[in-house]
């Protein structure tokens, strides 16, 4: 079942979360200051104002289209995997059946509603465990394409010009 | 090298008063600005329900600003070699500081919305100068460290924008996320004009004078404006499904492909797209849109997954994303150190590395 082939409860979801704010946040720290000195190399410094110009001008571009693609894909991804969890989670699947039946039954001991009762309340827990999990899974999937681009990135980084560093962006001749 | 009298003159140029005292002012007016992009998020449904106005409606606060900021930063270059640097700058802080009052006592969202174009269209010359003025005030030698300054208001601003937004509105009052500009808008305006001058080329480029090219503005108006109201209502509007959307894209594309055309012929662009000939240039420039996805990508992310998923409150939420910025403050200098013992392309490819390396441990970690 999807559930046992790919364990990610939330607890393992949220320490790698934690790992990914931090590999993110190390990144960007490690990218902004050479990334502006590497835009000037090659440029005649009276064009100063114009590469700062288009520079900024991209990174501001670049965070409405971040904030526009990760909220589209977080909801598109939640969708997707909504829809896939519930071919397998839902009352056909007698291993579904039994643990609903059985959480019903422990919510009437535990004094949560009785009989009929329950049995909703138990539904609508395994529905909040399907989104939870559904949800998990879209940002993961969103995570994969932000790390996908980053890694383009990273090969593209090889091809930049050779500075001199302390040069403040002039190139090293060749 | 054709620009070798240029650059001799450059290196000898320096400013009166200490770069470091200059590097702070403008560096303060541009950590103010970026602010402002984000912290109205988290006020939007307060600002709604005082204003007597939608949550829909109200997201047009936030998409108001981003629209103008966005037309004025990629020509303003072409505006500081038109009137001068430093007086663009004031005008800026003039204009941005004046607005943001404006802002605050907005009687209805109607002008709310009007006084954020123009708060825009004022902050859009703030970033990109003070990180101007950097490179022209410090000598090379030092230029990473003065980026790494800059670097802290660009990258953290942000971070903590929603979270001390929503700490002064859920304490004072939405309208006091936009009158604390103003203390910081007067001083730092009268510091720049005390403080900050141009450079002799900058006066060269005035001396030739400028022609204003009006079919360039009105195709970067459009183009933009367009892609920016797109990209914020995308999601809500389902993409193409919505007519809207789809008009938006179709005038984005054409307006910002002839834009791209128009200016590649004239003799004195406003936005100089030549300069993507170069591919280093070019390949800073998608550097540097990829590190705006990333860094709000998080940005949206992070307090999302916590709240939604984790049961975090929105505050903790918030500090723990402020945590982030904290790294920022003490990585930033240390960067700006190693850009001058160690290559830049190198300390990119690093960077690009982390991220890719955080998602093979999560990968493992499942």
């Amino acid at each position: 079942m999807f559930y046992s082939t790919k364990r990610i409860d939330l607890q393992i979801s949220f320490n790698a979360a934690v790992w990914l704010r931090i590999t993110q946040v190390i990144g960007l720290g490690f990218l902004f200051v050479p990334i502006t000195l590497v835009a000037y190399i090659g440029i005649s410094p009276e064009k100063n104002n114009a590469v700062a110009g288009i520079v900024n001008f991209m990174r501001n571009m670049g965070s409405s289209v971040g904030t526009s693609l990760v909220t589209t894909l977080i909801a598109r991804r939640s969708q997707f995997h909504q829809a896939r969890l519930v071919q397998s989670v839902n009352l056909g699947n007698p291993s579904i059946l039994n643990s609903t039946n059985g959480l019903a039954q422990r919510l009437t001991a535990a004094g949560v509603g009785g009989g009929h009762d329950s049995q909703l309340q138990a539904y609508a827990r395994i529905y909040q465990a399907v989104q939870a999990q559904a949800a998990s899974l879209a940002y993961i999937d969103t995570f994969m394409v932000l790390a996908v681009g980053a890694a383009i990135m990273f090969f593209l980084a090889f091809a930049l010009k050779k500075n001199e560093p302390g040069g403040g962006g002039a190139t090293i001749a060749e | 090298m054709s620009s070798a009298t240029l650059t001799i003159e450059q290196d000898v140029w320096r400013p009166k008063y200490n770069p470091w005292l200059i590097a702070v002012v403008v560096a303060l007016a541009a950590f103010m600005e970026v602010l402002d992009t984000s912290i109205a998020n988290v006020a939007l449904p307060y600002m709604a329900g005082n204003l007597g106005a939608s949550n829909d409606q109200s997201t047009w606060v936030l998409t108001s600003y981003l629209v103008s900021n966005a037309i004025i930063l990629p020509i303003s270059g072409w505006i500081a070699g038109a009137i001068g640097r430093k007086r663009f700058f004031m005008a800026c802080l003039g204009v941005f500081t004046i607005s943001s009052l404006l802002c605050g006592i907005a009687p209805n969202l109607g002008f709310l919305l009007f006084f954020r174009v123009l708060q825009g269209v004022g902050g859009g010359g703030l970033q990109p100068m003070a990180q101007a003025i950097l490179a022209d005030t410090f000598p090379p030698h030092q230029r990473g460290l003065a980026f790494a300054l800059y670097g802290i208001t660009a990258i953290m601003a942000p971070t903590i924008g929603p979270t001390l937004g929503g700490w002064i509105t859920f304490n004072y009052s939405w309208r006091w996320i936009f009158f604390i500009n103003l203390p910081v808008g007067l001083t730092t305006w009268f510091l720049v004009r005390r403080f900050v001058e141009d450079p002799p080329y900058l006066a060269k480029i005035k001396a030739a004078g400028v022609k204003l090219d009006y079919i360039g503005i009105a195709l970067l108006t459009l183009g933009v404006g367009a892609l920016q109201v797109l990209l914020d209502k995308g999601q809500e509007d389902d993409w193409f499904g919505s007519r809207f959307i789809t008009t938006l894209v179709v005038v984005a594309t054409v307006c910002l492909i002839s834009l791209v055309v128009w200016e590649w012929r004239q003799k004195a662009p406003i936005i100089d797209v030549r300069m993507f000939k170069s591919f280093n240039f070019a390949s800073a420039s998608l550097m540097m849109f990829t590190l705006g996805i990333l860094l709000f990508s998080s940005l949206v992310l992070m307090p999302q997954f916590l709240q939604t998923l984790l049961g975090y409150t929105s505050e903790l939420a918030g500090l723990a994303l402020s945590a982030g910025g904290l790294v920022l403050l003490f990585e930033m200098p240390v960067m700006g150190q190693l850009t001058t013992k160690i290559q830049a392309r190198y300390l990119i490819a690093f960077g690009w590395l982390s991220p890719v390396l955080g998602h093979v441990l999560l990968d493992e970690t499942n």
